[in-house]
């Protein structure tokens, strides 16, 4: 099931958007996600529809591992679909059925909605699948570094997160283990009602838990055996530059906004 | 001396804050070069010397001086560090990137080593444990032996001049164990490191220059590990299983056969073949 997820995974490839700098593609995701919310006209929406169109062509990522990543969040897209279109009221009725009542304003907020909500989910899914995790741990620790000025452990902060990822798959491999084992003994997870299921857990949860503290504990050591000491006086051994490139996708990301602020 | 460990003793204090022995007055030399197995069984205190050896541990009593410098003085932790880099027993929980040789930078980025000479160290220690093309490898799909010849690279990487291994072919299989020790066994002849070598099996003493057995918390004998070996009575004592080599022999000297001490195999066959 975890293994099927593709929001967060990295698809390495060697393509324009893959060679961008991370802090680029960071900080074109960020911005696009807040001018996505001030798309108010179909223009607007169009351009903003090209633009990722643009973006997936120079990637290399399949169409469809971009379909992939949003059958993963339908559910939510429909919800949101569902309770716009029954719940928002206007003046021009569409459908009446009833106590049901469809309005124009209705269907085109909840069509506005849902497809925003797409856009949101593919550019988060372009930034993941083209940028590894280290990649992006980096850019988060270079692009906040200047809070470090204000005692923010920025440092910390990213090797945290670089860790987490780390043991991801080790973790995984270490549940799946542990469930064969307490199958082993008589265990099952996927019978009886949602209570059942629940407690069900517990026999994984524990042990899971316990291992991981243990292997908390021995990173921490070998890490400070490994002459570890804090974010001061370290190196890197990956430096960023912009390049030409990063010129161009920023250009090409103001040229969006530019065109989302005129088509309001 | 590289490791000089005078009157050692390590207390832990249980809850109660009564005091545990698990180290109680060692005394243990070692020479640049040299390579040292220590063995003992389970609560020895073998691992708390490994410990000792990287500042990971202070002693509570007594001195021990890694190339000269006393691992009480917060100031040469870093040095210390630098000089004698430590292998786990657990390949998965001592590397700390998701990319191959990320992993192995880490050492050196935590010493403020330039880039270039980062680069330079990656494509040497990755030539010495013979992983050259598992560079950008993601650690996690690695075999439990090349997950410890990565942590061996990591290590050095920061050109130490002791490596101690704490176990680290304990949770391998048998393939991954012997890549391991003949890379100790290179690390120490072509490399010139010193080696400490902590272990429950007496089979993996066999490169070994010198043997300490630990039991206690005491050093109970130490020498030529043929010497060692031979000392039945001593062995039997701490529980430890001899190598299959040494068993025959005594066996065989047992049933009243006079045979040459060795660990070597071929050479214990010369030796039965020559029997009258």
């Amino acid at each position: 099931m975890i293994k099927n997820m593709t929001i967060g995974q990295y698809f390495p490839a060697d393509s324009f958007v893959h060679k961008l700098d991370p802090r680029t593609k960071l900080i074109i995701t960020f911005i696009l996600i807040i001018f996505v919310f001030l798309i108010h006209s179909l223009p607007g929406y169009i351009s903003m529809v090209a633009f990722l169109a643009l973006t997936i062509a120079f990637s290399k990522i399949s169409f469809r591992l971009v379909l992939k990543s949003i059958r993963s969040i339908w559910f939510v897209i429909f919800i949101t679909f569902i309770l716009n279109i029954f719940f928002l009221k206007g003046e021009e009725i569409l459908f009446e059925w009833q106590f049901i009542r469809i309005y124009r304003e209705g269907l085109i907020k909840a069509c506005e909605m849902a497809g925003r909500l797409v856009i949101l989910v593919i550019i988060s899914s372009m930034l993941t699948y083209t940028t590894s995790a280290k990649e992006i741990t980096d850019a988060i620790e270079i692009l906040f570094g200047p809070l470090k000025k204000l005692r923010f452990p920025v440092h910390e902060m990213a090797l945290m997160m670089s860790i987490a990822l780390r043991f991801i798959p080790t973790l995984l491999e270490e549940t799946d283990r542990i469930m064969k084992a307490q199958t082993a003994r008589g265990a099952s997870f996927d019978t009886g009602g949602l209570i059942s299921r629940i407690k069900g857990m517990l026999p994984i949860l524990i042990p899971l838990f316990i291992s991981a503290f243990k292997r908390a504990e021995d990173l921490a050591l070998a890490m400070e055996a490994r002459c570890y000491h804090g974010g001061d006086n370290r190196t890197r051994l990956v430096e960023y530059h912009y390049k030409f490139r990063d010129l161009i996708a920023f250009a090409l990301t103001a040229l969006e906004i530019v065109i989302i602020l005129i088509a309001k | 001396m590289i490791v000089e460990a005078n009157g050692v003793r390590f207390a832990y204090v249980s809850d109660e804050g009564k005091y545990t022995f698990a180290l109680n007055d060692v005394d243990i030399t070692i020479e640049q070069g040299e390579f040292v197995t220590i063995l003992g069984h389970n609560g020895s205190g073998k691992s708390t010397f490994a410990k000792l050896v990287n500042a990971l541990n202070v002693p509570t009593n007594g001195e021990i001086l890694i190339d000269g410098m006393d691992t009480r003085d917060e100031d040469n932790l870093l040095d210390i560090r630098k000089t004698a880099g430590m292998v786990f027993q657990n390949p998965d929980n001592q590397l700390v990137a998701t990319i191959v040789e990320e992993d192995i930078a880490f050492g050196p980025e935590n010493l403020g080593i330039p880039r270039e000479e980062i680069r330079e160290r990656i494509d040497y220690a990755l030539s010495v444990v013979h992983m050259e093309k598992y560079r950008k490898h993601a650690p996690h799909m690695l075999s439990g032996g090349q997950k410890q010849r990565i942590a061996i690279a990591g290590v050095l990487a920061m050109k130490p001049k002791i490596i101690v291994f704490d176990e680290s072919t304990a949770m391998l299989d048998p393939k991954g164990r012997k890549d391991v020790l003949n890379i100790m066994r290179d690390l120490n002849r072509n490399e010139g490191i010193t080696i400490i070598l902590i272990t429950h099996y007496m089979e993996e003493a066999v490169y070994s220059d010198r043997v300490y057995i630990l039991d206690d918390g005491k050093v109970i004998k130490q020498g030529d590990p043929v010497d060692v070996f031979f000392d039945y009575d001593t062995i039997e004592k701490t529980g430890l299983t001899l190598p299959f080599e040494a068993k025959l022999i005594r066996d065989m000297e047992k049933t009243g056969v006079a045979i040459r001490h060795t660990l070597d195999t071929e050479e214990l066959l010369e030796g039965i073949c020559q029997l009258k």
